[in-house]
């Protein structure tokens, strides 16, 4: 070994180390959830969290949305979802206090689409078993602050993934890829599989950990459009008469209908969010439109109708940030590739989850055999050897 | 490929994002590409318990 890669590899070594080491009880916590949340529709769906439509008959936007004022007299609505791709038949309503202008302190409510009828109602979405799952994943309870703090989670597993690649190969120069040397200590054989599982889900726990570490800043993203560009187009509307946000003079209905006139061929509607809120203007409903496959499942088009005369007042061109973000999360979580796609992911996530414990483990034998044998040269690659 | 192993994990990332850009039989071989690492370990690993004295 040369001087200068001998110090690449002591930094590398270092770096990997001590990353690792701060990651490791995030990471293990990170991994538990996000196996369980890989599943998510499906224990939502088990436990009727989200309600299954009859999928038959018209689309029944008008009833399900009268049916929705008459329970809920005293809220407004903030918007409304439709997920033909994950939830067909069923349409999302979200109400809250008339004041509101976010999701923070809303209701989610469900409806047959084919009836009207409302088939579920949760005041409270962060209750569910996948909601306090998702919110230890993706805030650590601490709200937006704690995306920041996944953020930073993610940048350090990305290092420690990096620095492992730079170190994996002086590891294992003296044996076949896949052996495990049992028979000659514990440290030795749990080296070999970290070294071993870890190469193995190394492409996987990248994408998975820079995707997170993207996700983090989704907040931030959002805050910075709110900024820049929502408030040039609020500015731009400044003069325009607000509409009453409880019940605006253009319906629901009519909106989808211009809205779909507008969308790409393929496309349809997926969010409304009613005037008045943080992201729409007060005389604008904002229409977030998406395809139906491969890529356009994952990304949005937006406009804003005029909630007064129901015509299309524009199209709004997303920055490029948040489109990552868009992209960012399927690749996070896994789930665009049905049932193998989302087995493969459980099955890295739960190497992942193994690599990092026993990783620990390898980090605190390390210690315990230096306070045996302190005369023993702490950062020579064959420390590992026998 | 002696010591190169971790750099199969570039197949991974391909075929991951390439299911995330495609459909139908693009997302049967993104998702072919995107094990070769796990099977290719599994293969390694069985190949070396099998030559194991």
């Amino acid at each position: 070994m040369t001087p200068s890669v001998s110090r690449w590899f002591r930094f590398n070594l270092r770096l990997h180390r001590w990353t690792s080491l701060l990651a490791t009880l995030p990471l293990l916590v990170l991994c538990l959830t996000g196996t369980a949340l890989i599943f998510r529709e499906e224990i939502d769906a088990a436990l009727g969290v989200v309600p299954v439509g009859t999928a038959e008959g018209a689309a029944r936007v008008a009833d399900c949305l009268a049916t929705l004022e008459r329970a809920f007299p005293d809220d407004r609505v903030l918007g409304v979802g439709l997920d033909p791709l994950n939830h067909p038949g069923v349409m999302l309503g979200v109400v809250a206090a008339p004041d509101e202008t976010s999701f923070d302190r809303a209701r989610l409510t469900y409806f047959d689409l084919a009836s009207g009828r409302m088939i579920g109602d949760d005041d409270d979405p962060s209750a569910s078993f996948t909601g306090v799952l998702f919110e230890l994943h993706a805030e650590w309870f601490l709200g937006p602050v704690g995306r920041l703090v996944g953020a930073l989670i993610g940048l350090l597993v990305v290092l420690s993934l990096l620095s492992g690649l730079v170190i994996y190969a002086p590891y294992v120069r003296r044996i076949a890829y896949g052996v495990i040397r049992r028979g000659r200590g514990a440290r030795l054989a749990q080296l070999d599989l970290h070294n071993f599982v870890g190469a193995v889900v190394l492409g996987w726990a990248v994408v998975v950990s820079l995707s997170g570490f993207l996700l983090g800043f989704s907040a931030v993203a959002l805050g910075v459009w709110q900024m820049t560009d929502l408030a040039a187009i609020r500015e731009e509307y400044q003069g325009a008469a607000p509409v009453d946000v409880r019940r605006p003079p253009v319906t629901v209905p009519q909106v989808i209908e211009v809205a779909r006139a507008h969308a790409r061929p393929g496309w349809g509607v997926r969010t409304i969010l009613y005037p008045g809120m943080d992201l729409t203007t007060p005389r604008h409903y904002a229409v977030l439109l998406g395809g139906s496959e491969g890529l356009e499942a994952r990304t949005i088009d937006a406009v804003m109708i005029d909630a007064q005369t129901g015509e299309l007042a524009r199209d709004v061109e997303l920055p490029g940030y948040l489109h990552a973000m868009f992209l960012a999360e399927p690749l996070h979580f896994g789930d665009y590739g049905g049932l193998p796609l989302k087995l493969l992911w459980s099955a890295c996530n739960l190497l992942t989850l193994f690599i990092t414990a026993n990783g620990a483990w390898l980090f605190f034998d390390r210690r315990r055999a230096q306070r045996l044998r302190p005369g023993r040269a702490a950062e020579e690659v064959g420390d590992e050897e026998p | 490929m002696k010591s190169r192993e971790p750099w199969l994990g570039l197949l991974t990332v391909a075929g991951l994002v390439a299911m995330l850009l495609g459909e139908g039989l693009v997302d049967v071989a993104g998702l072919a590409v995107a094990v070769v690492p796990l099977a290719y370990g599994g293969w390694a690993w069985r190949r070396a318990r099998r030559q194991r004295p």
